[in-house]
């Protein structure tokens, strides 16, 4: 904004420069559960008729189960094949809640078809069910990988449960989710071999191998190929380690051409800096100030053993960073008038958003939440932004005594009269996102305008 | 944030799905299709005395009724058709049927077996997986059916080549023009299907034709036609694939209709069988080189 302008004028230039982009969130949806009436019809389509018989009933079943899970595992490894418009338009939480829900929904109907299938084939042939599970398992073609690929699975899904997942090292974990991927590959073409939807029709047996030749080239094409290509071209290396505040530092990577790299301020990138002890963990953090031609910057908070570990970083490491990803950017703002709340950490992408979303003078505001003072993080720059923007800058900390300032309606609404009227980005520790979001719901700011990334699950 | 339910989404999951596949399976249920099948399976209910209605009695050939086979469940009674000390004809007469499981069960094992038997020319057959009892049975009566058919042998009627128009799956389903009917017709005005029986041992006769066999993924098919007066009176695969249990499910609830489709074709022009592709495939391509054989 070279001018100051007041009024309608302003604001009318304020919303030409927002662009709100739509989520496809509600359809992709539509999509995943065509797909899955799709998947029904394969079904439909080949039997011709259920007799009233139990085994029938069960094997039927069996087959529904199997095939539904057959497609809802492969939308399982496609919601995390890192495709942009899951991770920079739906948003990387909301993908990997999908992920998770799907993932649980998909172990059951494998689960589901495993039961069903062995125990109508026992009730049919009037064998025992371990007699029947020998046979189906040693006679059928393509079974005893099968079998190992669901174990695997099962594996995979015990891990993931959150009171194992919790007793685990994040590594660990992560190194054995990706044996989900020989799961897949190890229970594929029992599917073929053995579903008699399959076996019956070539057509269906292509729609299959598209369905999962698709997602297989995704998934190469953007965690393989992508992050490659964006190394090579960006080549990234540590160039120096800022203290910011108890805790907290900032990491400045430099690299060739970054304002290339296509990155938007409140994105967040997956980072492994290649030294010891850090080499085989990513971890993802927000861009704490918008990507400039030859510097990036992170700020971290000490939180983990990862994370304090980068105050120790060398100039000169090797980074390697796969990216960008997250949805709260400016393209999801339809308000000119903006309230950022931050806690802590979570000042990071906010003070990037500060800085960079349009508005003119008195559109923007930025509430900062922290221990005390001297843990307001950024505070220097953010005074500056907030002067050279005439943006309202305001910071709640702990009182001497370790009162909590609460964030609540009465309180918003009187700081902000129009606080209906405004778009919320919220960024912090969970007990302050959720506190923030029923304060502001209660404040009359519809849930589509808060902006908010929540990494549980 | 904006609640969460776990346990509500999970039991409405779980809800969900449920009831999506009831609904499934419930709108396959065989609608009018179910008193077809259950009439297919009985074959001739009790009344053992007549083979009416179902017309497969063919021309030239000897009618063995085997003895009753007792089962958990029920009686099982074969009724074998022979012609030239081969069977043209398999049929169950009895079969259980105290409730509509056995029913059920009979309606989907017995054109197999009927199959099998024609298929084997013996009682070495398998049993039907999933109608164990039935199965037994049938082998039983079947059994005693050639037993008897063997004491009597010399006294068949002697028609070279032996095959005929009985529906060779025994099933019944009566669909092949005029099968049966021809045993006095002489001339044959009525074409191609009766058979003039015992005199016309020369050329315009029967013959009967194996086709090549066609290998498939799953296993040989063979076809063998009996093609008389210029018609395929009867048609059935001598050889299906049989490496697993479900290549033989597979096989033996499509050949009947293969069988079928090439009696109202009269030609290798039939569909292939929805679920048995590869083996309709060989079956097609054995029952070309069959007819190409005959010179049809």
């Amino acid at each position: 904004m070279t001018m100051i302008q007041s009024g309608r004028a302003a604001r009318r230039l304020t919303m030409q420069a927002i662009r709100p982009r739509r989520n496809p969130a509600t359809v992709l949806l539509v999509a995943a559960w065509a797909g899955a009436a799709a998947v029904m019809w394969l079904w439909w389509d080949n039997t011709a008729v259920v007799h009233m018989d139990t085994a029938e009933w069960l094997i039927g079943a069996g087959r529904i189960t199997g095939l539904l899970g057959g497609y809802m595992i492969a939308l399982v490894v496609l919601q995390m094949a890192r495709v942009p418009a899951l991770e920079r338009r739906v948003g990387s939480d909301r993908a990997t809640r999908w992920h998770a829900m799907s993932g649980r929904y998909a172990i059951s109907l494998v689960v589901a078809h495993v039961v069903l299938t062995v125990w109508g084939y026992s009730v049919q042939a009037r064998t025992g069910l371990v007699e029947q599970t020998v046979t189906v398992v040693v006679d059928f073609p393509e079974m005893i990988e099968a079998t190992i690929g669901t174990a695997l699975l099962l594996l995979v899904g015990f891990v993931s449960a959150g009171a194992v997942r919790r007793r685990m090292r994040y590594e660990t974990w992560y190194y054995l989710h990706l044996l989900t991927y020989v799961a897949v590959y190890l229970t594929f073409w029992h599917q073929l071999a053995t579903g008699s939807e399959f076996v019956a029709s070539a057509t269906a047996r292509t729609i299959w191998y598209v369905l999962y030749g698709t997602v297989g080239a995704l998934l190469l094409w953007y965690r393989i190929l992508a992050p490659v290509r964006l190394n090579l071209r960006h080549r990234m290396r540590v160039e120096s380690v800022v203290d910011e505040a108890p805790g907290v530092v900032s990491v400045l990577v430099t690299g060739r051409r970054l304002h290339r790299i296509g990155a938007e301020a409140g994105q967040f990138f997956r980072w492994r800096f290649l030294t010891d002890g850090l080499r085989w963990s990513s971890n993802p953090y927000s861009l704490s100030a918008p990507p400039r031609p030859d510097l990036l910057r992170i700020t971290v908070k000490a939180a983990g053993e990862h994370s304090r570990a980068l105050g120790r970083l060398e100039p000169g490491t090797r980074v390697w960073a796969e990216g960008p990803y997250g949805a709260m950017t400016a393209g999801r703002r339809s308000r000119n008038k903006v309230l950022l709340i931050a806690g802590g950490a979570g000042i990071t992408p906010l003070r990037a958003l500060f800085e960079t979303l349009p508005g003119g003078p008195g559109d923007l505001s930025l509430l900062y939440r922290a221990g005390s003072t001297e843990d307001l993080a950024l505070w220097t720059e953010l005074q500056e932004i907030a002067e050279t923007r005439r943006a309202k800058l305001l910071y709640a900390v702990n009182g001497p005594d370790g009162a909590r300032p609460e964030i609540t309606t009465e309180r918003l609404k009187e700081v902000f009269p129009d606080i209906d009227e405004h778009d919320v980005y919220l960024c912090g520790p969970p007990g302050l996102a959720e506190e923030s979001y029923n304060a502001l719901r209660a404040a009359g700011v519809p849930s589509r305008r808060i902006h908010h990334e929540s990494f549980e699950m | 944030m904006k609640r969460k339910h776990p346990l509500r989404r999970m039991m409405i999951a779980v809800a969900g799905t449920t009831s999506a596949v009831a609904l499934l399976l419930t709108l396959k249920q065989p609608g009018t299709s179910v008193a077809g099948a259950s009439s297919q399976a009985g074959g001739a209910p009790p009344a053992a005395s007549a083979p009416a209605g179902s017309g497969a009695v063919p021309a030239g050939g000897e009618t063995v009724l085997g003895e009753e086979a007792d089962t958990q469940f029920g009686p099982v009674q074969v009724e074998l058709t022979l012609s030239d000390g081969r069977i043209t004809a398999a049929r169950a007469v009895k079969v259980p049927s105290t409730d509509a499981n056995s029913r059920k069960i009979a309606a989907d094992a017995v054109p197999k077996l009927n199959q099998a038997a024609l298929a084997a020319q013996s009682a070495g057959i398998d049993s039907v997986s999933g109608a164990t009892y039935t199965s037994e049975g049938y082998i039983r009566s079947l059994q005693s059916a050639l037993d008897k058919a063997g004491a009597g042998e010399g006294t068949g009627q002697g028609t070279p080549g032996g095959g005929n128009g009985g529906a060779p799956d025994g099933d019944g389903s009566g669909g092949e023009p005029g099968t049966g009917t021809g045993e006095n017709s002489g001339s044959g005005q009525d074409s191609g299907s009766g058979q003039d029986s015992g005199s016309d041992s020369g050329s315009a006769g029967t013959e009967s034709v194996l086709g090549d066999v066609a290998g498939t993924q799953y296993g040989d098919v063979q076809v063998r036609l009996t093609v008389s007066g210029g018609r395929i009176t009867s048609a059935e695969a001598v050889r299906t694939p049989d490496s697993d249990a479900n290549s033989r499910k597979i096989a033996a609830s499509a050949v009947p209709k293969l069988n079928q489709a090439v009696l109202t074709a009269q030609s290798a022009g039939i569909d292939s069988v929805s679920g048995a592709t590869y083996t309709s495939e060989g079956y097609i391509r054995s029952l070309q080189s069959a007819l190409d054989k005959a010179g049809l």
